[in-house]
């Protein structure tokens, strides 16, 4: 829902489901990686395809020496090299001229004094009435410093009609646990309002992600098996094929856990696991899904065992190649305890999902980067086709893939072509990359475009991030009062330890072969 | 430019050279750049049955598959990761290779299929699985057909690597170099298996023809009590042909209730056991052919008794009939058709299996316990 209105008699009529508006993107942290692969790439297709408002522009704010030239040739260079469309060198000029940059230490009051006259300038040069976005691409201790600056400097407009714009951008991790997020979440809240936070979490803005609601309530035919009645279990998995590489000095302190389980996954599961919301509006989404994460059972010492894995990464192969173990990697402590993976049953405890186990798996360093959304439906009765106990067919699988082709398949059983009687597993294919002749933006593209025009559906809200670290607060608790010096091991190259197989095997179920 | 055939045919081009990590994205080029080649609009789909790994030895034995794979895809479209062990990469110790298949069905171009080859020196075979689990298409049925010369559970941690990734598995026993030995150890390690997965030795479907012969001309209403006064076998093999004969006999023992009590070598060619079934003795005698291909060219049956002769003696004729030797039987002579069907037939028709044949395994448990009394 947008935070101000704009009637503008001009746009009826134009089949804009976004409109985004003039505004000036402020990037602390415009140096880094994520500006550099995925920010200004995403801002240029954006660009490129005729999506930002006319009266746009970015300001790169950061610790290293540059200025707007020195911070065009780094773009450029971010985008030749990661950009989804290619670098088109007759309207670069016209791009670029929109990028500015302003150097600076984020503790010093002076940077945002400067800022405020940068933003004037610009907004002045650009036709923006004032409206600016901080993107917080920096690191969480940084957070609070930068955002008291902001107020501080009297950058934070109020929350009025009539008035310019403010809104924030933060990036995951919000805390590392229930009571440092509300720290951060009431640092916030001291200097903006929450319909101008935007917390950002990449995932929701894959196409895939945001499909599930379409394809939940946008077909008949599967809302009504959509229940425990006719769903055996849900399997979510995130696997990374990558190391921890140059993220060791943050990783070692996060996790699995805390990386992938805490934002990214029980956000898709919200989604998965959400009842029918009655409008498409931000806040009536965002209750809908809160709704499910105060029914995640909690996973107690008593269970413990039977409901959470963890495990490291040893040496293995990637693509043939050797790879040290985690503990081996540059930056990492010889005997961390940090998990690489972790597998989890959970349970919703409600109407819908009463006894559906959640089966949820994510790694690093598994064969393949792969993420899916897995709905495993119940067997058909054990007669006629499925009359053989030793061999029972292959349940229907609907299966949502995330990453790194998007789209959806559905196993169903089918008879083999001949005289026989015999019936073989096949899978129904739809991917986007392949069905649609246009690409699907990035998620960062449609993030930004969201916050551009005020919507913040995909965007996790206060509740959302504190119930979720609540829930694994537990598990965190129990690794903790554990004092463990060692942790389940898994080849690298692998889908994970013995014990998340036993896991699921003790159910009588299988994790899925990606 | 790639021509349309209204011909059902399996078309594929030289395999082209990639690294390991671009194998994905190598394919999804060779996609394009095929379907930027045909003409008429059709987009050509990715149609894959399952996932097939095959495990070889050598470049040869991999000539000879790539040959075979033509035939597989036609009837069973896959994505297939064809590993060799003792390869010679152009650089380095691993390198994949990359071609696509497809056919013309009608007026459009619909069966496509994918191969991966990857090649490893024979000190970095432990890799290859590692590749093979990346490669995977994701919830489709894997098979793993061993088609190496060492029995699949002498090659240790890489066969039993890429066994965790597949459904079934597809061995074949032509050409173990310790035929006896690797019977034993093969039929141990089913015996073993208690997952779902499904087992499969290629010879099973190589006999099935001489499975269907003795059973119908030893049924009961033919000749009645000829099934429990079997006394006496013979069978003659080519080369090669002796896994395949102690299968047949395993299949006959465990269908009829014949407890194995003792087996030995008589010499380079010819083994006999013994086995006792309602206080009676049969003797087996498994004879080596010097020459010829490994099949099964004679099999005779006693089951006479003292105020009546019961004997047939079946003889391969050729590669198409399997008759009755008249000379040596007491029933008429008979042709049967008996097709020496090709191994990439025989594995195109065993990918679409996925049922546990429990004949097949009880016919394995049988075999192991003539294992267990053979002395050699």
């Amino acid at each position: 829902m947008s935070d101000k209105k704009h009637d503008n008699p001009l746009t009826a009529g134009i089949n804009v489901t976004h409109t985004p508006q003039p505004c000036t993107l402020v990037i602390f942290g415009g140096g880094g990686d994520l500006t550099r692969r995925k920010l200004l790439p995403a801002i240029y297709n954006q660009a490129l395809d005729g999506e930002l408002p006319a009266n746009f522009a970015v300001l790169g704010v950061a610790i290293e020496k540059m200025d707007d030239n020195n911070y065009r040739d780094f773009a450029r260079k971010g985008i030749e090299q990661f950009s989804r469309q290619l670098l088109d060198p007759d309207y670069w000029p016209d791009f670029e001229h929109r990028l500015h940059y302003l150097p600076g230490s984020f503790d010093n009051p002076e940077l945002y004094s400067q800022l405020a006259r940068r933003l004037k300038e610009i907004d002045a040069n650009f036709g923006i009435p004032g409206n600016h976005i901080f993107y917080l691409a920096i690191p969480p201790a940084l957070i609070e410093t930068c955002v008291c600056q902001l107020k501080a400097a009297g950058l934070v407009m109020p929350i009025d009609e009539d008035s310019p714009f403010s809104r924030i951008i933060v990036e995951k991790p919000i805390g590392r646990d229930l009571e440092s997020a509300r720290k951060v979440n009431s640092t916030l809240s001291k200097n903006f309002h929450e319909q101008q936070i935007y917390r950002i979490d990449h995932y929701l803005g894959k196409e895939t992600v945001q499909n599930i609601l379409a394809m939940r309530f946008g077909n008949a035919i599967f809302e009504p098996l959509w229940n425990a009645k006719h769903i055996d279990h849900v399997q979510i998995t995130v696997a990374e094929e990558e190391g921890v590489g140059t993220r060791a000095g943050y990783y070692d302190n996060a996790g699995a856990l805390r990386d992938m389980i805490q934002n990214h996954i029980l956000q898709l599961l919200t989604l998965i696991a959400m009842e029918p919301p009655w409008s498409m509006d931000a806040d009536v989404i965002r209750d809908h899904r809160q709704d499910i994460l105060n029914c995640l059972r909690p996973i107690t010492s008593e269970n413990f065992d039977q409901h959470v894995v963890r495990a490291q990464y040893g040496p293995g192969f990637h693509y043939g190649e050797d790879v040290p173990g985690y503990r081996r990697e540059t930056g990492v402590a010889q005997d961390s305890t940090t998990e690489t993976y972790i597998a989890l049953k959970l349970f919703i405890d409600n109407w819908r999902w009463a006894g559906v186990p959640f089966y949820i798996r994510t790694g690093k360093r598994m064969p393949k980067r792969a993420s899916e959304i897995a709905i495993q439906f119940k067997s058909v009765p054990p007669i006629l086709f499925n009359a053989n106990h030793d061999q029972p067919l292959e349940p229907n699988v609907l299966a949502l893939s995330i990453q790194p082709n998007e789209g959806l398949s559905l196993r169903i059983a089918t008879k083999l072509p001949g005289t026989k009687l015999k019936i073989f597993p096949v899978k129904m294919d739809f991917r986007y990359g392949s069905t649609f002749g246009e690409q699907s933006p990035e998620a960062y593209e449609r993030l930004l475009l969201d916050v551009m025009a005020g919507d913040a559906t995909l965007f996790m809200r206060r509740d959302s991030v504190e119930s979720s670290w609540a829930w694994v607060d537990n598990i965190l608790n129990n690794w903790a009062s554990s004092r463990a010096r060692w942790i389940p091991e898994y080849g690298a190259g692998t889908w994970g330890p013995l014990e998340a197989d036993r896991l699921i095997e003790s159910d009588n179920r299988k994790w899925r072969m990606l | 430019m790639i021509t349309k055939n209204t011909v059902s045919k399996v078309i594929t081009q030289a395999p082209k050279r990639v690294g390991i990590a671009q194998i994905e994205s190598g394919l999804d080029l060779l996609w394009a750049q095929f379907n930027q080649a045909i003409s008429g609009g059709h987009t050509v789909m990715r149609a894959c049955m399952s996932n097939l790994i095959i495990y070889c030895d050598t470049p040869q034995e991999a000539e000879i598959i790539n040959q075979e794979i033509t035939a597989i895809v036609n009837v069973h479209p896959a994505r297939i990761l064809l590993l060799v062990g003792n390869g010679q990469p152009i650089e380095g110790a691993i390198e994949a290779r990359i071609a696509i298949y497809y056919t013309a069905v009608n007026d459009d171009w619909q069966v496509c299929a994918e191969r991966i080859d990857v090649i490893s020196t024979v000190g970095n075979t432990e890799r290859l699985p590692s590749v093979a689990r990346s490669q995977l298409i994701g919830d489709l049925p894997t098979t793993l057909w061993w088609a190496s010369r060492q029995p699949p559970p002498s090659a240790g941690e890489v066969f039993f690597q890429l066994a965790s990734l597949a459904n079934q598995i597809i061995y074949d026993n032509i050409g173990w170099l310790n035929p006896a030995q690797g019977v034993a150890t093969m039929t141990r390690w089913v015996a073993a298996q208690q997952n779902s997965q499904i087992v499969h030795n290629l010879a099973w479907r190589r006999f099935a023809c001489w499975r269907k012969l003795i059973s119908q001309v030893l049924d009961p209403q033919a000749e009645p009590g000829a099934l429990d006064a079997i006394h006496a076998l013979e069978i003659d093999h080519g080369p090669h042909a002796l896994p395949m004969t102690w299968l047949l006999v395993g299949w006959l023992a465990s269908q009829l209730k014949w407890q194995p009590v003792d087996g030995k070598r008589l010499s380079d060619s010819e083994l006999v056991w013994r086995f006792r079934h309602n206080y009676q003795d049969i003797k087996v005698v498994a004879r080596r052919l010097p020459k010829g291909l490994p099949l099964i060219y004679h099999l005779l049956c006693d089951w006479s008794a003292s105020e009546q002769a019961g004997v047939i003696c079946f003889e391969r004729l050729d590669s198409e009939r399997i008759g009755i030797v008249e000379a040596l039987s007491t029933v008429p002579a008979r042709a049967f058709a008996a097709h020496v069907p090709e191994r990439s037939t025989l594995i195109a028709a065993q990918l679409a299996q996925r049922n546990r044949d429990k004949i097949f395994e009880n016919a394995i448990k049988s075999s192991n316990m003539m294992a267990a009394v053979f002395q050699p």
